[in-house]
């Protein structure tokens, strides 16, 4: 799955963005309906009502990609410590 | 040299088997058969005798290291932690000194042989550079394309030399691994102490050719900026010096004595201070009660093993019987499962321990307490789900990712309940759109509106001196070139380009020779590399769900030269287009822009709308100059961001695995708990008053307590980096304008299990003239 291609993902980067089709990945999602959960995801934390984070197959966010009830997907990216170095 | 109390030679055989290992130097780490290491230095399977004739005979110079317990220490620091403390100090050498101390092939063979006799000495390094291995090594040499000034002293090109190449320093007993103490001349002694990147060493005299000889500490990146000043006359690598003691708590007022007459939050008893962050300390004596009990209540180590009671299913929570439990174990962290990363001879103390430290500690240990010393902490270590797509994962780095992140914020949230929390975090990469229009900066702004007395601080970022950023106009007509050097990494490089959502522009990527690599056009991406390798890879991304705009991101892999690249932007659309770009952050090999514009230099994650972030200065010197570091804002969107700034230079706080030490740290890390400590003081303080304040009250009554000289700014204004102002104390006092000071009452804590008390909401157009 090219991550790039979906055009509801927050961008990662022009770092290449593939997983394999079985990787289950973590993401925060973002729904126009208040409540909503689509379908094929696991949910994991609820923010509120529009935002939750949640597991999905690499595979399946195509899917997400074509519910028009869901607004934006953001995978998770790496926050390293804001430690000072030299 | 007096010995201490501590045990004093023994008698028994040594314990001392550290033969099979050998490095040299910090980015060679050569571990070479017992056979050879026998050949190279001689002394295999030797005793103590020998040893202490090695280090005081053909090793005299080199940098030995031992390995006792599970941490590497310099040589030199046993034996210093061995003598008096006054005799041990180390004094400025000669322009000729060493930036390791050099007290361990000067000690008394007795000390030395004391050393090696610990049975919890295992293992012996040596930086050094023997000409026994250069065959071996030379083979995989180059040369580095590296721009350093060659009319600088010797050793600090080469401590520059290795900070380019991405090597970092081993961390000595006074100074960090990116720190380098240095002697310099100088023409000007206020103007020396006044820089930021300066940690004021001693004002030696008056040099025999003019000027004065002062010591200090400088960054290593910093170098060649402190030694273009022009009155530094001449700059050389020096012998470390001690730090002093830090002013956080004083400088901001928020020390019981200095506190407005009006307050009492108790040290704020009753409020949760949060730390998502790395190693926690739960055995050191700040974090105990008087009891010896942990003030750990909740810790979540996501990486940990799960168990049925694990958060969202993943990670180890530890609960406060656990800690408390294992407290009363001679090893608490193996008792437990869990402890902050040992020190290692490149990193000494853990971030978050000292996070937690200048936030709430309680000065049980090292004697001088935190912001918010009663507070009680909940702790999440965050770790990353597999995520390589996310950018290189340096060797030792401590990361966690955004999903996790954001239900470490989440958590913390949820287990402080109705209490008053804030949750201090200091994370965050240099790329991205900088308007909080990313899904986890929208998270923590919901779960921020969630409810009343709730906050998120986050530290600006550290990356205002590493030209990250740029600026500029795509013409109607013609092109405009970014220029981007690179360093040569085997991490890679990445920029992103922004531009607003109508614009359409094309890039061209020319390398470092002059070839030009082809042209992304509007909407497409455009690969590069070999039939095996990707070498580039740029995407040019219309409409971004998350604010519509457009984003150019620009990949170099790995393993490619460095130079000076183009990013050559052209418009097709016959219309101008404003742009801004940011370098993505890679600590060890960090590309910079050659049209660097150093404003907007904030963290990924530092742009929220509710968020709090803060900014750095160094209280330890009378003009409370900025952190050289300290990110500067606003936000892309032209939000003032930071909002504050706070103590975050050489703070001295604890130290992991000590028991009761401390160590000294700088970053706008260490910046931010002393605003999450003042806002869990103030929290306190409304919460003894039966008032409720929402994120937008916090903020106003914060900015409107901030002081304003330092940075010399007018009533209702804001500067790029100190933002509002410095924080103070005098925020807690503001609340008297909300609700009449009340005589202390039960503690806060079991307020909050009971009932709630109705409470004053507080009115977001609330407003009382400030009391600078």
């Amino acid at each position: 799955m090219d991550f790039t291609k979906l055009k509801k993902i927050e961008s990662t980067g022009a770092r290449p963005a593939h997983a394999d089709e079985d990787r289950v990945v973590t993401a925060i999602i973002k729904v126009k309906k208040a409540g909503y959960r689509p379908e094929k995801v696991k949910v994991r934390s609820k923010v509120d009502n529009h935002l939750f984070t949640a597991e999905i197959k690499a595979r399946d966010l195509g899917e997400l990609e074509a519910d028009p009830d869901v607004e934006t997907v953001s995978l998770a990216r790496a926050l390293p410590l804001q430690k000072l170095t030299a | 040299m007096k010995a201490k109390a501590k045990p004093a030679a023994k008698t028994t055989s040594p314990k001392f088997v550290g033969t099979e290992e050998i490095r040299f130097g910090t980015k060679l780490k050569i571990e070479v058969p017992a056979k050879s290491f026998e050949g190279v230095s001689g002394f295999k399977g030797k005793g103590i005798e020998q040893i202490t004739k090695l280090i005081k005979g053909s090793l005299k110079g080199a940098k030995p290291y031992v390995k006792r317990g599970e941490s590497w220490q310099p040589f030199a620091t046993m034996v210093e932690e061995m003598a008096e403390p006054a005799a041990a100090l180390p004094t400025v050498s000669s322009s000729s000194g060493s930036a390791v101390p050099e007290a361990a092939d000067k000690a008394p063979a007795t000390m030395i042989e004391a050393i090696l006799s610990d049975p919890a000495v295992r293992l012996f390094m040596v930086q050094s550079a023997l000409p026994a291995v250069t065959g071996v090594v030379w083979q995989a040499m180059k040369k580095h394309f590296l721009p350093i000034s060659e009319a600088m002293d010797p050793r600090l090109q080469v401590a520059l030399a290795r900070s380019k190449m991405g090597m970092p320093r081993r961390a000595l007993s006074s100074s960090s691994s990116s720190e380098l103490p240095v002697i310099a001349r100088v023409s000007d002694v206020n103007a020396w102490e006044a820089l930021s990147e300066v940690r004021v060493g001693a004002t030696i005299g008056a040099a025999a050719d003019g000027g004065a000889l002062v010591t200090g500490r400088i960054p290593v990146a910093r170098i060649e900026a402190v030694r273009q000043q022009p009155f530094i006359l001449s700059l050389k690598a020096s012998q470390s010096v001690r730090a002093a003691l830090a002013e956080t708590t004083r400088e901001i007022g928020v020390r019981p004595a200095l506190l407005p007459g009006s307050v009492a939050p108790s040290g704020g008893k009753g409020a949760v201070v949060g730390i998502v962050d790395f190693g926690c300390d739960f055995a050191h004596r700040n974090f105990r009660k008087a009891d010896g009990s942990s003030r750990v209540e909740t810790l979540w180590h996501q990486a940990g093993v799960p168990t049925p009671a694990s958060p969202l299913g993943y990670g180890r929570l530890f609960t406060k019987a656990e800690i408390d439990a294992a407290l009363t174990n001679q090893n608490p962290y193996t008792a437990l499962g869990y402890g902050p990363r040992p020190d290692t001879p490149f990193e000494r103390g853990s971030h978050g321990t000292h996070v937690m430290d200048i936030a709430a500690g309680n000065g049980l240990g090292s004697g001088v307490p935190g912001c918010a010393p009663e507070a009680d902490f909940i702790f999440v270590e965050v770790s990353a789900s597999d995520i390589e797509w996310s950018g290189p994962k340096a060797v030792g780095q401590s990361f966690g990712d955004s999903v996790q992140v954001l239900e470490a914020v989440k958590f913390i949230f949820d287990r402080a309940g109705v209490r008053p929390c804030v949750v201090n975090l200091s994370l965050g990469t240099n790329g991205g759109p900088h308007d909080g229009s990313t899904l986890v900066e929208q998270g923590f702004d919901s779960l921020i509106r969630g409810g009343p007395n709730r906050a998120i601080v986050i530290a600006a970022s550290n990356s205002q001196a590493d030209g990250i950023h740029a600026q500029g106009t795509v013409p109607a007509s013609g092109s405009h070139d970014l220029q981007w050097q690179t360093q040569g990494s085997d991490t890679g490089h990445e920029i992103d380009i922004w531009l607003p959502g109508a614009a359409r522009v094309a890039v061209e990527l020319i390398a470092p020779d002059g070839t030009s690599l082809g042209i992304a056009e509007p909407g497409t991406n455009l690969p590069i590399g070999t039939d095996q390798e990707l070498a580039v890879f740029i995407a040019n991304r219309l409409n971004e769900p998350n604010n519509h705009d457009n984003l150019i991101g620009i990949f170099i892999a790995g393993g490619i030269s460095g130079g000076v690249w183009i990013a050559r932007l052209h418009s097709r659309d016959n219309a101008a287009a404003p742009f801004h770009a940011w370098i993505e952050r890679f600590d060890r090999a960090q590309s910079s822009f050659v049209q660097r514009e150093d404003r907007f230099t904030l963290g990924s994650i530092s742009c929220g709308h509710e968020t709090i972030v803060v900014g750095s200065y160094d209280a330890h010197k009378a003009a409370m100059p900025l952190s050289y570091f300290s990110s500067c804002g606003p936000t892309r969107d032209n939000r003032q961001k930071p909002e504050v700034s706070a103590p975050g230079h050489a703070v001295l706080a604890a130290w992991s695995r000590t028991g009761n030490g401390v160590i000294d740290k700088s970053g706008t890390s260490m910046a931010a708990p002393a605003v999450t400590g003042l806002l869990a003081l103030l929290l306190a303080e409304a919460r003894r008053r039966h008032v409720d304040l929402d994120s937008a009250n916090l903020r106003d009554l914060l900015i409107r307590s901030a002081r304003q000289n330092p940075p010399g700014i007018g009533a209702g204004q804001w500067h790029e980096r100190y933002g509002h102002g410095r924080v103070s104390a005098g925020v807690l006092q503001l609340l008297d304008g909300i609700a009449p000071p009340a005589a202390p009452s039960a503690p806060i804590a079991a307020a909050a299990r009971k009932p709630a008390k109705p409470t004053k909401s507080v009115p977001r157009s609330w407003k009382k003239p400030p009391t600078r």
